[in-house]
């Protein structure tokens, strides 16, 4: 096999690839032999070192694949083609084992989130209390403030009090929303491994 | 594709990685280097090298070679720095795993 025909096998099997992408590999195949050749081997000799075209070509593809399924993950686009499809000596995925809600499953995550649910539960509800103790803490002194307009009566313990409260909701809060979002954030991933787990894709 | 090719395509991954770290290269070069040590088809060079890039694990620059069109020579990343660290190791730790597996089956 020379060097065209190399070429020529190489760019049938590469055909399904976007066109910048096949016209890219096809240049890298095109210096290597120019290489090889400026090394005084022969066509034929860096043709047979190359390989099969036909295998390069689908190795080519797959990584190819593996690329654009890459870029879809990121971009949550469909992809333009599927090439796939193309393959039939490839073990395929079994959707039917992949995709079943298991009845099982359901059972096993009923009896878990018994004890799931109510964990979470006091969890939000210690969160709703320090809640209230930080935004109590950051009011007293609109409280001192009606106190003071509503009595008239100055109480410098009571100004100092606030001061320290004022300072401890201050610091408090910006721990207390990193609590927060933390706690949400782990709800919601408890809330999607469920639904894996109950999909049977844990 | 039989096995043996499968598990040289894991391999020449490694391989290629550990090659750009130590110098840049150019596609041919780096055929080269690999072939002197291990047999492979040395076309798989070429989609591999393209996934790297696009993976962030090396980049490309044209560089002009003694009387011929420039050459595209491959660099490393700091990104495939690490991931060829990673793999080194990884792949020391399999070798001496196979290599206490068939020692084992040669006392029993």
């Amino acid at each position: 096999m020379n060097k065209e025909q190399f070429l020529l096998r190489l760019n049938g099997g590469l055909a399904v690839l976007p066109t910048e992408t096949r016209r890219e590999l096809m240049a890298d195949y095109e210096d290597h032999f120019r290489s090889g050749l400026e090394h005084g081997k022969s066509e034929e000799e860096i043709a047979f070192e190359l390989g099969s075209p036909e295998e390069l070509a689908q190795e080519a593809l797959e990584l190819q694949l593996q690329s654009g399924e890459r870029v879809r993950r990121e971009t949550a686009e469909s992809p333009a083609f599927s090439p796939r499809q193309t393959y039939r000596n490839e073990p395929q995925p079994q959707p039917e084992k992949r995709a079943a809600l298991s009845v099982v499953r359901l059972i096993m995550l009923l009896f878990w989130n018994l004890i799931a649910i109510p964990l979470w539960a006091a969890g939000w509800a210690l969160v709703a209390g320090l809640a209230a103790l930080v935004l109590a803490c950051l009011a007293s002194p609109l409280l001192f403030a009606a106190d003071l307009a509503l009595n008239n009566v100055w109480n410098t313990a009571e100004f100092y009090a606030v001061l320290l409260l004022l300072g401890i909701g201050i610091l408090a809060a910006a721990p207390f929303l990193r609590l927060l979002r933390a706690l949400a954030r782990s709800m919601v991933g408890y809330a999607k491994w469920n639904a894996r787990f109950a999909m049977g894709r844990n | 594709m039989n096995v043996n090719t499968q598990f040289k395509k894991g391999v020449l991954e490694l391989c290629v990685l550990v090659l750009i770290e130590r110098q840049d290269r150019y596609g041919y070069e780096l055929a080269q280097e690999v072939s002197r040590h291990i047999e492979v088809a040395e076309g798989a060079l070429y989609p591999l090298l393209r996934r790297l890039v696009g993976d962030g694990y090396c980049t490309t620059y044209l560089q002009e070679s003694s009387g011929g069109p420039p050459r595209k020579y491959y660099r490393i990343t700091s990104e495939g720095r690490e991931y060829a660290r990673q793999m080194v190791g990884e792949w020391r730790s399999f070798v001496a795993g196979v290599a206490r597996l068939l020692e084992e089956g040669e006392e029993g």
